[in-house]
C-alpha cells in the first residue's frame, strides 16, 4: 500500500511537471534566469551560508562534482517573508547541515540553481517556496511539500 | 477545476498552521471566532459606526489554485498578476501598435525587462495583484494601503476631493474613493508610464485611468473589480476581478526588494 502510494505520488508529481503554468514570480520570471532543461540534484550537500535576504533567500552549499572536487553552489529560495509564513525561520537551516536539495540551474551555466525541495538532516522536507512563483518550483505535492 | 489545482487544494487541506516570529499568530481583537477559537473567515463583513463596511485588515490576492490562510504566495501568482488581458482570446486585438510592440519585445526578453525584475516598484494596478500582502487601514476621510512589497504605502482620499486634472506622475498615482452602497469605488490617475499593468509586458500611457471597486464579501474575502481605461494604449476599456483573502491574526512584514538583488546580472532572453 505504502509503495503504491509512493509510486502514485511520484507519477502525479511527474504529471504536474508536464502541466506547468506560467513561470513568473513577484520578482523575476523563472525563464529569465533558469533553465528547466538543466535540473540538478545534490544528495549530500553541506550548507556553507544561509542568506535570508530580499528579494530572494539564497542557501550556499558545498557539493562534490563528478571528479570528486568540491564546488560551491548557490540555491535560490523564496523571499524571507514567504519562507517565514511557511514556518522556515533563521533557526531552520544551519551552516554545516548535510542536506539533499534539488532545483534548476542558471541558464548562464554558473553554479546557481532555482531551488525546489530540501531535506534537512532530521528528515524534515522543506518546500523552498522558490520565488513564490510557478512550476517547476511551486507546485506542491501532499506528503512531500507538506509535513502531513 | 483543473487537475493541477486539485493538488493545491489537497495540499492546503493538509498544511499545518504556522506562526513563527513576533508578528504572526497574534490574535487580533475584534476577529470573529468559531467555537474552537479559530478566526471565522465566513462571518459577515464588519461595519463601522457609520454603517459602512470596514475593509481594514491584512490582505493578499489569491494565488492560482486557492488560498492557504496566512501563507503568502501559496501557489503561482493569480493570472492577472501575470497578464491583465488573460480573459481575452485575442489580446493583441485591443492593444494599440506601440503597446503591442513593447509587449513583443518583452516576450523575447522572457520578461526580464519587467520593472519588478529590477526591483523597481509595483505600480498601480499591479500593486493590487502582488503575491505580497498589504494592510488596509480605514479611517474617516482616508484609507491607507500599507504594501509589504518595498514597505511602501498608497493613500486613498475619501474626503470628497476630486482627481487632479493634470497630475504629476508617480508609480502608485493619485487615488480618491467614495462609497457606492457597500462598495468602495476608488479612482486613480497620474500613474507613470514606467510602471507596467502586470508582470508580462502590458504597458500603459500616462493617460491611464483606473477604477477599483472593493467589496468585502465576508470577514475573510474581498473582491476587487478593476477597470483599465487608457485609449492611447488599449482600444477599449477592460475589466478583471481579483479575489483577495484576509490573513487572520497576521500582519505585513518588512520587505525591501533592493536589499541584496543577485539575479539581474544573470538574466538571459530566448
Amino acid at each position: 500500500m505504502k509503495n503504491k502510494l509512493i509510486a502514485g505520488t511520484a507519477a502525479l508529481a511527474g504529471l504536474t511537471l508536464l502541466m506547468q503554468p506560467a513561470r513568473l514570480d513577484a520578482h523575476h520570471a523563472f525563464a529569465a534566469e533558469f533553465d528547466e532543461k538543466k535540473p540538478v540534484k545534490f544528495e549530500d550537500a553541506v550548507v556553507t551560508k544561509v542568506a535570508l535576504i530580499n528579494p530572494h533567500s539564497w542557501i550556499y552549499v558545498d557539493v562534490k562534482n563528478a571528479d570528486g572536487k568540491t564546488e560551491n553552489w548557490a540555491i535560490e529560495a523564496g523571499s524571507p517573508n514567504v519562507l517565514l509564513r511557511r514556518g522556515i525561520t533563521k533557526d531552520t537551516i544551519k551552516v554545516g547541515d548535510r542536506i539533499v536539495v534539488d532545483g534548476y540551474q542558471s541558464k548562464d551555466g554558473s553554479r546557481r540553481a532555482n531551488g525546489r525541495d530540501m531535506r534537512l538532516p532530521n528528515g524534515t522536507q522543506l518546500f523552498l517556496g522558490t520565488s513564490g512563483d510557478a512550476a517547476p518550483n511551486e507546485v506542491q505535492r501532499p506528503g512531500i511539500d507538506t509535513k502531513n | 477545476m483543473s487537475f493541477r489545482y486539485s493538488w493545491f487544494l489537497i495540499a492546503f487541506a493538509l498544511a499545518p498552521a504556522v506562526a513563527p516570529a513576533q508578528w504572526l499568530g497574534r490574535p487580533i481583537p475584534g476577529t470573529p471566532r468559531t467555537a474552537d477559537g479559530k478566526p471565522n473567515l465566513a462571518a459577515p463583513a464588519p461595519r463601522l459606526a457609520d454603517g459602512k463596511p470596514d475593509l481594514s485588515g491584512t490582505w493578499e490576492s489569491e494565488s492560482e489554485g486557492g488560498n492557504r490562510a496566512g501563507v503568502s504566495a501559496a501557489g503561482p501568482p493569480n493570472k492577472y498578476f501575470s497578464n491583465v488581458l488573460a480573459d481575452f482570446k485575442t489580446p493583441e486585438s485591443i492593444m494599440q501598435p506601440a503597446t503591442l510592440a513593447q509587449y513583443n519585445k518583452s516576450v523575447k526578453a522572457e520578461f526580464a525587462d519587467s520593472p519588478l525584475a529590477h526591483c523597481q516598484p509595483a505600480g498601480m494596478p499591479l500593486a493590487d495583484a502582488m503575491t505580497n500582502p498589504y494592510k488596509l487601514v480605514q479611517t474617516p476621510g482616508l484609507i491607507m494601503m500599507m504594501y509589504e512589497r518595498d514597505t511602501t504605502f498608497r493613500q486613498i482620499y475619501t474626503d470628497g476631493r476630486s482627481l487632479p486634472a493634470d497630475p504629476q506622475p508617480t508609480w502608485l498615482g493619485y487615488s480618491v474613493g467614495r462609497w457606492d452602497g457597500d462598495t468602495l469605488v476608488v479612482e486613480t490617475n497620474g500613474v507613470t508610464d514606467r510602471a507596467w499593468l502586470d508582470a508580462r509586458g502590458h504597458t500603459h500611457t500616462e493617460g491611464l485611468h483606473i477604477t477599483e471597486r472593493f467589496h468585502r464579501v465576508n470577514f475573510g474575502k474581498m473582491e476587487v473589480a478593476i477597470t483599465i481605461d487608457d485609449p492611447k494604449a488599449y482600444t477599449k476599456p477592460f475589466s478583471y476581478t481579483l479575489v483577495q483573502n484576509l490573513f487572520p491574526d497576521s500582519d505585513v512584514l518588512e520587505f525591501f526588494c533592493s536589499d541584496d538583488e543577485k539575479d539581474v546580472n544573470h538574466y538571459r532572453g530566448k
